[in-house]
């Protein structure tokens, strides 16, 4: 036989037993030359690109995966970061205007999340940049499909402080502006540093504007793959690092086989494959589970940020020899409320906020899904976005911040998103605050480090 | 030509073979090779066939899987390429 029976067989077990899948398939586009007179004009040009560029999206990915036998859980599109469509009307209500089309858009083609009402401030605030943040909790409370991101900082800009305290504003009207579904809208903004713009994951995805006209970028699989992987080997630290990226390097041929045909069928240009393993609320598709099947009595416990280092290096390497085109975040994600198993660490207080930041510097990007008290201090929201930019700037990296601050809800209390935004506990956070400091505003200079010409 | 990898997967009784193979040439796919083996306590047959000039895959796919299931067997049809980008550097 062509193959041997034993390769048949262990994908057979992969794709049935350990719910190998493709975690997204996200379609990528350019929105420039949407830019009308107006907003409403804009808007009409929106609607009708992404209706036209993404008309045969779902349908693509749906055939593609049945004829691979790889199912693909999510379907997404990332659009050209918004503040530049509004560079010449630059208003909260052109915001939002634009905001809806996105919704409108996304609805129309069948995808359940759309990227890139986004902006990037990470040196300076432009007025198109202002009316964009202003207009996020409006826009989140409002839409159902928008996800929206802000870079506040990079290696080569340093940290902008303005902009922090902006979004630490933003995020708690944004969460009080949808108190009813306990602040819901916060999980779908992300503050950035060091933001890629071929990252397919939401929901920090958004077109890059040195991206092309279109593009199809896709996640691979999850923990379950790499926990059974892991499980299968009793050997040294050595031998469970080959079992890693052997699994990493079948995981990423499969997103870069089923990604390149979707982007053949439509037409547009094959991005990147991001090796980020991304939990889910499913049982075992957990990266705590990892970490515990590596042998750490409870993710949390010393020995957690060398376990995920050496997971996150393997699957670079086993991912990077599968595929030339590896980008995007290609880490891991650490969720706290969408990994039931890492939610659970945190419930019982073997996680903590503290451990999760150190986690920062080894993983895709840092404190994500994290539920805080709702009456956390906006100055307390800055400084864990500025903790996190600093240790983005400093190590040359992605990190981000997708906090929660759920209204009316005090540390360990729990709350229920429901479907793949999960449970999750509220963590614990400093009462002591950073006020004084970051309320003095200005940049926090690039690193002498990042200083290479 | 499309090359595909049929797996069956279930409880070892009379007439897989029979079943599967028959659904198979009446979806006009030609077997190119066939072998068992067992998965835990499971009997696997493993197919590989072309599809065949002017056929179509989901008709194969269709008519292959809904045999599998009247004999309580699971059925997955894929496209070759899938092992080949798994199994081979």
């Amino acid at each position: 036989m062509k193959f041997a029976s034993e390769e048949i067989l262990e994908t057979f077990k992969m794709l049935h037993m350990e719910k190998l899948d493709i975690r997204t398939v996200t379609l990528g586009i350019n929105l420039l030359d949407c830019i009308g007179s107006n907003a409403q004009e804009t808007a009409a040009n929106v609607n009708k690109k992404i209706g036209e560029v993404a008309a045969g999206f779902t349908d693509a990915v749906n055939s593609v995966s049945n004829e691979f036998g790889v199912s693909v859980t999510n379907k997404r599109i990332a659009v050209t970061p918004v503040s530049f469509l509004l560079a010449r009307f630059p208003t909260i209500e052109s915001a939002v205007e634009i905001g809806r089309a996105l919704d409108n858009s996304a609805q129309g083609v069948g995808v359940d999340l759309i990227g890139g009402f986004t902006a990037l401030v990470e040196k300076g605030v432009a007025k198109s940049d202002a009316a964009l943040m202003d207009a996020i909790p409006t826009v989140l409370s409002e839409t159902s499909r928008v996800c929206s991101s802000v870079n506040v900082a990079s290696t080569r800009a340093g940290i902008n402080v303005d902009a922090i305290n902006i979004m630490a504003r933003k995020i708690k009207e944004t969460a009080e502006r949808t108190k009813k579904q306990n602040g819901i809208g916060c999980a779908k903004l992300i503050v950035f540093c060091n933001a890629p713009g071929d990252n397919p994951f939401m929901a920090g995805a958004f077109h890059g504007v040195e991206e092309g006209e279109a593009t199809i970028n896709v996640g691979i699989s999850g923990p379950s793959v790499i926990r059974a992987a892991v499980e299968s080997c009793e050997g040294s630290i050595d031998e469970l690092s080959d079992c890693i990226k052997r699994a990493a390097f079948k995981m990423t041929r499969v997103g870069e086989l089923i990604g390149r045909e979707v982007a053949k069928r439509l037409g547009v240009k094959f991005g990147i494959v991001d090796t980020s393993i991304a939990p889910t609320t499913a049982k075992g598709d957990s990266i705590a589970d990892v970490v515990e099947k590596m042998g750490i009595e409870r993710c949390g416990a010393p020995g957690t940020t060398a376990a995920i280092a050496l997971l996150v290096d393997c699957i670079k390497k086993g991912g990077m020899m599968a595929c030339t085109r590896v980008g995007g975040l290609s880490g891991t994600f650490i969720p706290v409320s969408e990994d039931s198993g890492m939610n659970k660490r945190v419930k019982e207080g073997a996680m903590t906020i503290e451990k999760l930041e150190a986690l920062t510097s080894v993983c895709s990007v840092g404190l994500d899904m994290i539920c805080i008290p709702g009456g956390t201090d906006e100055s307390i929201i800055a400084g864990i976005i500025a903790d996190e930019a600093a240790i983005g700037i400093v190590n040359d990296k992605t990190t981000a911040v997708r906090v929660i601050p759920v209204p009316g809800k005090r540390a360990r209390q729990t709350v229920d998103f429901g479907g793949l935004l999960g449970k999750g506990t509220i963590i614990e956070v400093s009462k002591w605050k950073p006020t004084k400091f970051l309320s003095r505003g200005g940049q926090i200079s690039r690193t002498i480090r990042s200083a290479k010409n | 030509m499309t090359r595909v990898v049929i797996t069956v997967v279930g409880k070892d009784r009379v007439g897989i073979v029979a079943a599967i193979s028959n659904a198979i040439a009446s979806a006009g796919a030609n077997i190119e090779d066939l072998t068992s083996s067992r998965l835990e306590d499971k009997f696997v047959m493993l197919i590989v066939c072309d599809v065949g000039k002017g056929k179509s895959f989901d008709e194969l796919k269709k008519a292959v899987v809904s045999a599998g299931k009247k004999i309580e067997m699971n059925v997955v049809v894929q496209r070759e390429e899938i092992f080949k980008a798994m199994h081979r550097v």
